[in-house]
């Protein structure tokens, strides 16, 4: 089969997912009854009726939902996604502006995650029903159960304010300039990054213990281990290769969506980011910029699919028949 | 002749919640220079934990508790981990019952042989290469250049033994062990597979250990045969002997339940089931299935006994673990 093919037709069943979500979301602002013109006026009492009725008018609200989707969908083919409500700026700057820092953060959490995966759910494998593997399992159950809003929190207090050596939040100090205060956008990176891999840290483990201790009673191990092969090809190159599989598919599909950035820790850390600012965009019923956010997500998420799916045929020869 | 291999009194148990299985209590068997050497019994009955005893790969939560395993002069048991990791795949080494589960599915065949071929020899890359290729050619593959360059799933169940076998050989060994190597394969290739053993046998004079419980394949090619059950020894002998005249009832027992296309008689299957290990019965652990059983056989646990060959007078003594093997007359239609 000609993977270019099926790569296209992948992508292809995209345009119709996409149009799918972005509807049934703008439907759903729409019901949720809220008008953001309201929103802007209760923000600012003052502003006469005729400028409220300009930004109506302005932002097609008048018009029936069906009309102001197509017209929404028709802006998007033309990589418009229009302006935001409450600031007025273009949503595509928005967006670009905050993407950075939310990613940025993802792929920090994302690198200690797995560097950190490794090694521990190979020792707790190798040492299965130990002390040892029962800590990390405890520890682990608790990464992935216990509210990230709650872990940070307490982050927050032991680091920023019982023992005052990270900062609390944001994304760097105000008088900071990149990239010659590398050392304040680490400290302030330190905290938030923490609480994502912890919690993805926890699920890999989990994942990739439990996968490392059926393999490592597979019948090839042991022909390995006959073979009087040495533990650190038999566990690293072996065991490691055959057990990763199901962690690349949530690291891969973790990646696509990691682009909404983590809402509830960006809110936690004041982290201006994607997640920041989807929450803040949905407070004020900002909803050009809620759309955008939605549509990137969608997009993201569903490419990432497709790449796990073409990396699958990388990493497990066995794929590439069927 | 010096045996190349022997076992004497293996102890393996494994340590379970439901207790101590005792799946490998007091075996011992001796394997000659250049022979097949069967390993007989139902399944249970401590074949593979004695071949994994063996290699000291007993997976948790089994151990060897004690006996002896000599080969070429030392106490296998006595080594430490980095001695014993030189006689794994050097001196002596597996190949397992089901080939679809032996190879690594994520890698090729010359992967997987040349990393066997480094890991056991001192040859470097290039060397190995080239010799993961002889050892194709060896055990017979056709078109040994595809065969490299093909991962495990392309391969068919009896290439992927044959496969096994020749990364089996990569370190020269002096002992080859094969727990059920044709179970999972059809009967043509079976027999492929078990030319390829004898040849193996007489060129390169390996001594074979073939775990079986199949008792046509040990007729085929077993030089001799130890038969086992729950465990125990049972009794061990030349081929000739084992057949001809078995001396334990169970041999008889298991010689009496092969079906036969060239006499019209019934099939006797052995009443009963293996027993529980973790409570084997008094005495004679087959007592309670024998036919032969009296008080003293449910009481007191038979010690080896051993009589001349009846077959070959060259041949050194069998041994025999049964009380009442010389009152018996053991016939076998």
């Amino acid at each position: 089969m000609n993977i270019w093919g099926y790569v296209i037709r992948r992508l292809l069943y995209i345009v119709p997912m996409v149009i799918g979500i972005t509807a049934i979301t703008f439907f759903t602002v729409f019901a949720a009854a809220g008008n953001p013109v309201a929103i802007v006026e209760a923000n600012d009492p003052e502003l006469p009726q005729a400028t409220l009725n300009a930004l109506i008018n302005y932002l097609q609200l008048n018009r029936p939902p069906a009309i102001q989707y197509l017209n929404w969908l028709w802006n998007v083919v033309h990589l418009n996604f229009g302006v935001s409500i409450q600031s007025g700026r273009p949503v595509s700057d928005i967006i670009w502006s905050w993407a950075w820092t939310t990613i940025y953060l993802q792929l920090a959490a994302l690198a200690v995650s797995v560097a950190l995966a490794i090694p521990i759910s190979v020792y707790a494998a190798k040492r299965r029903n130990s002390l040892g593997d029962f800590v990390i399992t405890g520890v682990s159950v608790f990464g992935i159960s216990a509210p990230v809003f709650w872990v940070g929190e307490m982050l927050i207090i032991l680091f920023a304010y019982d023992l005052g050596i990270l900062p609390a939040g944001g994304a760097h100090s105000l008088n900071a300039v990149w990239p010659w205060s590398l050392g304040d956008y680490l400290a302030h990176l330190a905290l938030p990054a923490a609480v994502i891999a912890y919690f993805n840290l926890g699920l890999y483990v989990r994942l990739l213990r439990s996968r490392l201790v059926e393999i490592m009673q597979s019948d090839f191990i042991m022909a390995l281990k006959a073979m009087g092969t040495p533990e650190r090809i038999t566990v690293y190159k072996h065991a490691l290769r055959n057990a990763i599989t199901p962690v690349v598919t949530f690291v891969g599909l973790a990646l696509g969506t990691s682009i909404a950035g983590a809402p509830v820790t960006e809110t936690t850390f004041s982290w201006p980011g994607l997640g920041y600012e989807f929450v803040r965009a949905i407070t004020n019923l900002d909803f050009p910029v809620i759309l955008a956010i939605v549509f990137l997500i969608s997009v993201m998420t569903m490419v990432s699919n497709i790449a796990v799916d073409i990396l699958y045929v990388y990493i497990d020869p066995r794929v590439r028949v069927s | 002749m010096e045996p190349t291999l022997q076992v004497e009194s293996l102890r393996t148990y494994f340590y379970t919640e439901a207790g101590v299985v005792k799946a490998v209590d007091d075996v011992g068997f001796s394997v000659r220079p250049s022979t097949i050497h069967a390993l007989v019994g139902e399944s249970g009955s401590g074949k593979t934990v004695t071949a994994q005893s063996i290699l000291r790969i007993v997976p948790k939560p089994g151990r060897i508790v004690g006996g002896r395993i000599v080969f070429e002069g030392r106490n296998l048991l006595d080594l430490g981990e980095r001695q014993m990791r030189m006689v794994r795949g050097r001196r002596i080494s597996l190949i397992q019952q089901d080939p679809t589960a032996t190879l690594d599915p994520m890698f090729t065949i010359q992967d997987q042989l040349v990393e066997a071929i480094m890991v056991t020899t001192e040859l470097d890359r290039e060397q190995a290469k080239k010799k993961a290729r002889k050892l194709l050619e060896d055990v017979k593959i056709p078109g040994p250049e595809n065969v490299l360059k093909s991962y495990p799933h392309q391969l068919s169940g009896g290439m992927r033994q044959r496969v096994a076998i020749a990364r089996a050989l990569a370190g020269n060994p002096k002992v080859l062990i094969a727990d059920e190597p044709t179970t999972a394969l059809d009967v043509t290739i079976q027999a492929q597979i078990l030319e390829l053993m004898r040849s193996l046998r007489d060129e390169y004079g390996l001594s074979i250990i073939l775990i079986t419980h199949d008792l046509g394949i040990v007729a085929q090619v077993a030089d001799e045969v130890t038969v086992m059950y729950a465990g125990k020894v049972c009794e061990s002998g030349s081929v000739d002997d084992i057949f001809h005249s078995p001396l334990h009832p169970y041999t008889q027992a298991l010689l009496l339940s092969v079906p036969r296309v060239d006499k019209r008689v019934r099939l006797r299957a052995i009443p009963g089931n293996i027993p529980d290990l973790v409570q084997p019965p008094q005495g004679c652990r087959f007592h309670p299935r024998c036919p032969y059983a009296v008080e003293r056989c449910s009481q007191e646990e038979p010690g080896l006994e051993k009589v001349g060959s009846q077959a070959d007078h060259t041949l050194p003594s069998r041994s025999v673990y049964c009380h009442r093997f010389r009152e018996i007359k053991l016939e076998v239609v």
